[in-house]
């Protein structure tokens, strides 16, 4: 009676991506949730609690996963904590639209640990489609409670915490799953004999013995340093095994699971025939169409961007009602956008405290560092954060409904050839709106390699910012509508052409014969995603990354305020005299070689390269115009020094905000600093062999 | 030798296969221990009903005990199945 003497238990919630797991977690615990890291992993561990009859009861949220087999980080996480950290319980989730599929990982943990629940989710969404599933004998059969719920629309909740409780406390005797391997198990008990003369592993041993003979390197891993002897027999074991059984052991245990599983589903599942065909089945004649599917998935995707970008500033919105004359619309949409309204928050608030500070006669240098520098900070950091929500949000609703997993699919085809599967897609579309959420997503890339790859990839892609100096500057220089779009349309396929070409030149320095992962998605049935749970999601994954890394972009903000704002005769009068300045100077040498050598100009590169955004405002701050476009007009740049800036821009070291999370997601300085050089010095070289092109034929 | 075997019976691999019949998995060549042992986890293992809903240029989508998923033609030359 573990219950009575215990006023807290720790329950683990499992299952696979899409089962709905997240969901449930968080209407379980509410807002009572932490946000933190594995050690040592990348993968995010969600926290929570409730109490129930004046119990405490913590959930940790294990990542989601489709079996226990040791293949990624995610795996490795989830049964290490099953196993090591003991939980009182194991919620499992099953989903009961896709029953047979999700058991399988259920199996698994069944095998490793008694203490456990399953919860039926989807539960409303499976009789819908016809599909019923007879639980109380579901939970005759794997003797633990079974609890139908629906996640989502929080039925059965209450339900699935009594029989946690249940469980917790021992009133509910459940019992650990063993199957009989048949022609296995033999080999079985002759390793768990080896395994009995080896140092005591910490799993239980059957359960290793099984693995073992499947192959799982971990194991394997941890046996090579304690007991390399057993590790040497259990290898020939399996030869012996493939040679006398004509299978691999892993055939044979995953066979000995499924047709578990196939009995169990024809014991307790009931499937009405449903006469037309589903919502998913023609949606699917769409998207899975070879020539309608890939227009489809382009069309929601520039949808989808299109309408992150207008909320996020208003354009490309403002343009259309430009052109219809409405200037008075155009201009209340760029003011009422996401940034607008926050950098007008933000002014307002700098001026706010500077009244007060002078109220309190401090020196003026600490009330301009605070409000020009921790202020203007703060803002540059919160300037972006509506853009990363939004590139979430936006995202999320299409991974949730469905719809991700069918654009993977045709993506597939384009991905392959810069060396990614057709997940990729996913993260490289981000990127348009912001590099960062691109970069954190490419952990659903599954070979570590590849998650690099895309990782030093994935600023190549030109962000919202980019366009937004590329937009500035067209409309300073160019009048002409076409001309504008021509050099904007110019700058993105040079980004996609040395996409393609960085890609092959990774792959055959840094990896040895590398192939792209062959393709394994699941299509999850379409569904209508809920608005709470996206906020939700997208809500906890950018504010995450802001508390990871705003210590860094916000000293990195005050030291470029710095910089700018101070010179060697302290705080400055005008630009020129500012330590960036004197720097912007040392660069001109290095700006003769991409036709750009005037410091004002190196001035706003080193200023991009905290937010791209900040390149024009150092400019109106050097030339010491108050409107953007006469101040870069006041520049004099030649079409050929436009096209080098325009480039040398888009390709050179990305921002803070996105070395931080490169870093975050790499672990390693080494590939954080190949980035930031490679995107230098490739810069660099483009931008003057496009300098000295153009300049020999204009 | 075994080839002929093979096209006595009828087997062929998923990625010549025809679209929309039921389908016995017959072997699947897992390589090593990379991700193509996911195959056997989703449930493609030896006696397995599946279903080509869709080939499409690139991937193929395939129905495997009420899922569908879309696995790579490199997966697909590797599932060898015999129309029943």
């Amino acid at each position: 009676m573990r219950y009575s003497t215990k006023k807290e238990i720790v329950v683990a919630l499992v299952g696979s991506p899409n089962v709905g797991k997240s969901t449930l977690f968080n209407n379980l615990t509410g807002h009572r949730q932490h946000v933190g890291n594995w050690p040592g992993k990348t993968v995010d561990r969600y926290e929570g609690s409730l109490e129930h009859h004046g119990i405490k009861i913590k959930i940790i949220d294990l990542p989601g996963t489709y079996s226990l087999g040791a293949l990624s980080e995610e795996e490795i996480i989830t049964r290490e904590f099953i196993i090591k950290e003991h939980p009182d319980v194991v919620v499992i989730i099953v989903n009961a639209v896709e029953f047979s599929q999700s058991l399988y990982l259920a199996l698994q943990i069944l095998e490793l640990t008694p203490n456990a629940v399953i919860a039926l989710n989807k539960i409303d969404a499976a009789e819908k489609r016809g599909i019923h599933i007879h639980y109380t004998r579901l939970q005759k059969i794997l003797q633990v409670p079974v609890v139908p719920i629906s996640a989502l629309h929080r039925i059965g909740l209450h339900n699935l915490v009594e029989r946690i409780l249940d469980v917790a406390s021992g009133r509910i005797r459940t019992k650990t799953l063993s199957l009989d391997y048949n022609g296995l198990e033999h080999y079985i008990k002759v390793i768990e004999n080896i395994l009995s003369k080896c140092e005591p592993l910490d799993y239980p041993r059957r359960w290793a013995a099984i693995r073992l003979l499947e192959g799982d390197r971990h194991l394997e891993e941890i046996l090579k340093n304690s007991c390399k002897e057993a590790l040497c027999a259990i290898n020939e074991i399996a030869q012996i095994i493939k040679q006398e059984l004509g299978a691999s052991p892993e055939l044979l245990s995953i066979s000995v699971r499924y047709d578990y599983i196939t009995s169990i589903v024809k014991q307790v599942l009931i499937t009405e025939k449903v006469a037309s065909p589903t919502f998913s089945e023609k949606l699917d004649k769409i998207f899975l169409n070879s020539l309608l599917g890939p227009i489809a998935s382009f069309t929601i995707l520039v949808l989808t961007l299109f309408i992150i970008f207008s909320i996020n500033t208003g354009f490309p919105l403002n343009l259309f009602f430009q052109y219809l004359g409405l200037e008075e619309v155009a201009t209340w949409i760029e003011e009422n956008s996401l940034s607008g309204l926050l950098g007008t928050l933000f002014s307002i608030l700098g001026d706010v405290i500077r009244t007060f500070l002078t109220k309190l006669n401090l020196p003026l240098q600490i009330i301009d560092m605070i409000t020009d520098g921790v202020i203007a900070g703060i803002g540059s950091i919160l300037g972006f954060y509506p853009l990363i929500l939004m590139v979430y949000l936006a995202f999320g609703a299409l991974e949730d409904s469905g719809l991700l997993a069918r654009i993977a699919v045709i993506g597939d085809r384009i991905t392959r050839k810069i060396g990614l599967s057709g997940k990729a897609i996913i993260p490289l579309i981000l990127g348009f709106g912001c590099n960062v959420p691109s970069i954190i997503g490419t952990r659903i890339l599954e070979e570590d390699r590849e998650k690099l790859l895309a990782n030093l990839l994935a600023p190549l892609i030109p962000c919202q910012a980019r366009l937004f100096v590329m937009i500035a500057f067209v409309t300073a220089f160019f009048p002409n509508p076409l001309h504008q779009a021509l050099i904007i349309i110019v700058v993105y396929l040079t980004s996609f052409f040395l996409l393609i070409l960085l890609s092959s030149l990774f792959r055959k320095i840094l990896f040895k014969d590398y192939m792209p992962p062959e393709l394994l998605i699941e299509l999850p049935p379409y569904h209508r995603p809920s608005l709470r749970v996206l906020l939700w999601h997208a809500w906890d994954k950018s504010s995450h990354f802001l508390r990871k890394a705003g210590t860094i972009i916000l000293a990195l903000s005050i030291i470029t305020w710095f910089l700018l704002y101070y010179g060697p005769s302290g705080e400055i009068i005008h630009a020129n005299e500012s330590f960036a300045a004197i720097l912007g100077n040392l660069l001109v040498p290095l700006g003769n070689l991409v036709g750009l050598g005037d410091w004002k100009i190196m001035l706003s590169f080193e200023a991009g390269f905290i937010a791209k955004e900040g390149m024009i405002e150092s400019i109106v701050l050097a030339t010491g115009y108050d409107n953007s476009i006469q101040a870069i007009r006041s520049l004099e740049l030649t079409f050929p020094q436009i096209i080098s800036y325009l480039l040398i821009m888009s390709i050179y070291t990305p921002c803070i905000p996105t070395i931080a999370a490169f870093y975050q997601e790499s672990r390693k300085a080494k590939y954080t600093l190949l980035l930031l050089a490679y995107e230098l010095l490739v810069a660099l070289l483009v931008g003057s062999i496009s300098y000295h092109i153009f300049s020999f034929f204009l | 030798m075994a080839s002929r075997e093979n096209a006595m019976k009828r087997i062929l691999p998923l990625i010549a296969a025809p679209q929309g019949i039921p389908l016995r998995v017959v072997n699947v060549d897992i390589r090593g221990r990379g991700p193509s042992r996911r195959l056997l986890e989703i449930g493609i293992i030896p006696g397995t009903i599946i279903r080509i809903v869709t080939k499409t240029t690139g991937p193929i989508i395939i129905e495997v005990r009420g899922s569908l998923f879309a696995i790579g033609k490199g997966h697909a030359r590797r599932i060898y199945v015999e129309v029943i």
